[in-house]
């Protein structure tokens, strides 16, 4: 069979970047441009920003991948992009691109969930073995994904309010940590122990999250100790908070891999690159005796790539665009 | 020679092709403001009515603001990306010195609306350029003993007020038109130096209100 080589653009929230992807697995090229040190100074991104500097700089993006990949038009099969989820404005950008190197160079334009991306970031590091759950947590979703085929998703739960990586965001900011909270958050609670008793998080039968009272919870602590001149031990709140919510993280997907019975375990989102979250799946999979796949560091948060390996599987998928194409800022994976 | 223009800044989409002749094709579509859905279809509509390839297109004039932030940002993206893939010409030109193309006065002043008291202006006296987001009340729009004309897309708030406190002082010709003069804008972007796709964004003029903070 032919290789198929995709171009794929992703510019859903702060990052621009273009890949290309060979047959839905193999990384050609990619880069990707943060505006992470942009958007530092507002305390998290800036719709109006992340779309200009989307703008300012997709050109360049896309001509240093082909320069890296020492490819040209001539030599991919098909445009991908993300239409959504994400920011309206963000995701324009790349869309008006993306068809308009479609018209340029006559290749097929692919449209791409960037969920679905996110999952697929695992094509990168094995195969799907059917049928699979998916963890995704990411700073826009909390959610647990069934999978019996390629591109077919079913959802089983998400997050009644608040996502994962919001929660992150939020304590790291009411204790004095700086954006993007997630990481530093993490760093922090490798140096403290589990001391502050929290509420653990909708601890019920359902697959469903919910992260707003863990959050309102920490910052009233915070408040509470603060009035009473006691300060935080941030190191130790960091492990607390951390400890809760992956614990029931790992609850719900561990009732879910053994209802569903699936083969295989996914995580996916820029929260997979969170280091407890990480050890206590693959803990669990040892438990349960399910195969973990967890992407590289490097593709867990936003990139075209992922959109790439998802791109191969929407083709197959019949998941094409014409020029009418137009961002879905609160699309579904189901 | 065939160019292709694009002014998406305002809730008419505008989208043209010319040659030495004239127009090729020509289309102007109330979008509603979502020149995403339109844009595209309607540069591949024009180009599939008039047999014209888009390989065959020498050159790219784009309108780059101020006016609606996210439709100038569709224009200008599609523009850069087909004239940098195609390694084809690129020119632009801002709205409010399109607005000026044809007109002469010792003054000449364009305004685009965006609030009864603050909007977007552009005057033009002899090599003195300004453009700006101005408030009506700006010194730089207090003037006396000039001849004025002030050429607007609307009769607005902004350019009712602009003209009563300006003819208090001054000659003052008010010339509201319906449309840009595409052919005249175009040729006059063309003699202009032509610009690396890349470096081509959108000139915003107002600050958002994170800046401001």
């Amino acid at each position: 069979m032919k290789d198929v080589f995709i171009f794929a653009i992703e510019t859903s929230c702060d990052e621009t970047s273009a890949s290309i992807i060979k047959n839905g697995n193999v990384e050609i090229a990619t880069v990707i441009l943060s505006q992470i040190d942009i958007h530092k100074e507002y305390g998290g991104v800036v719709p109006e920003i992340a779309s200009r500097n989307h703008t300012k700089a997709i050109t360049l993006v896309f001509e240093e991948c082909l320069k890296k990949a020492n490819m040209t038009f001539d030599d991919i099969d098909f445009i991908a992009v993300t239409y959504g989820p994400g920011l309206n404005g963000a995701l324009l950008v790349g869309i008006e691109a993306a068809k308009a190197l479609s018209l340029a160079t006559k290749k097929p334009l692919i449209k791409v969930n960037h969920m679905a991306g996110h999952i697929y970031a695992n094509k990168f590091v094995g195969t799907f073995k059917f049928p699979l759950l998916a963890l995704v947590v990411s700073g826009g979703h909390t959610e647990l994904i069934y999978m019996d085929k390629e591109y077919s998703f079913k959802k089983i739960g998400s997050t009644l309010d608040d996502s994962i990586g919001e929660a992150y965001d939020k304590v790291a900011r009411v204790i004095g940590i700086s954006y993007p909270g997630g990481p530093l958050m993490d760093k922090l609670a490798k140096k403290g122990r589990h001391t502050y008793n929290l509420p653990a998080p909708k601890d019920d039968n359902s697959y469903d999250f919910s992260f707003s009272g863990i959050k309102s919870a920490v910052i009233n602590l915070v408040h509470n100790e603060k009035q009473k001149g006691n300060g935080i031990n941030k190191e130790n709140l960091a492990t607390s908070f951390q400890e809760t919510v992956v614990g029931i993280l790992v609850k719900k997907t561990k009732k879910a891999i053994k209802e569903y019975n699936v083969k295989q375990l996914l995580v996916a989102g820029g929260v997979s690159a969170n280091s407890a979250l990480r050890d206590a799946l693959e803990k669990l999979c040892d438990e349960l005796n399910v195969e973990l796949l967890k992407p590289d560091i490097k593709y867990c948060t936003d990139n075209a790539a992922m959109i790439g390996a998802a791109a191969y599987y929407a083709y197959l998928n019949g998941q094409m665009a014409d020029f009418s194409l137009d961002p879905n800022p609160g699309l579904d994976l189901d | 020679m065939k160019t292709l223009f694009i002014d998406s800044s305002r809730k008419t989409l505008s989208v043209a092709l010319v040659n030495e002749d004239g127009f090729v094709f020509k289309s102007n579509v109330n979008t509603y403001s979502k020149h995403s859905n339109f844009l595209m279809n309607e540069i591949n509509k024009g180009l599939n009515t008039a047999k014209v390839n888009v390989s065959e297109i020498d050159n790219f004039v784009v309108l780059n603001g101020p006016g609606s932030f996210t439709g100038i940002r569709v224009g200008i993206t599609v523009a850069k990306t087909l004239a940098w893939v195609l390694g084809k010409k690129m020119y632009v030109l801002n709205n409010l010195e399109a607005l000026k193309v044809g007109n002469q006065n010792e003054v000449l002043i364009t305004t685009i609306y965006d609030k009864p008291d603050h909007s977007y202006v552009g005057i033009y006296e002899g090599n003195k350029v300004v453009e700006d987001y101005l408030s009506i009340d700006d010194d730089k729009l207090k003037m006396k003993d000039k001849n004025i004309t002030i050429i607007s897309l609307d009769e607005c708030d902004f350019v009712n007020k602009l003209y009563d406190n300006l003819k208090q002082y001054n000659n003052v010709n008010l010339k509201i038109i319906d449309d840009y003069e595409y052919l005249k804008v175009i040729n006059y972007a063309l003699l202009k130096p032509s610009i690396n796709p890349h470096l081509i964004e959108p000139i915003y003029l107002k600050k958002i209100d994170a800046q401001k903070k």
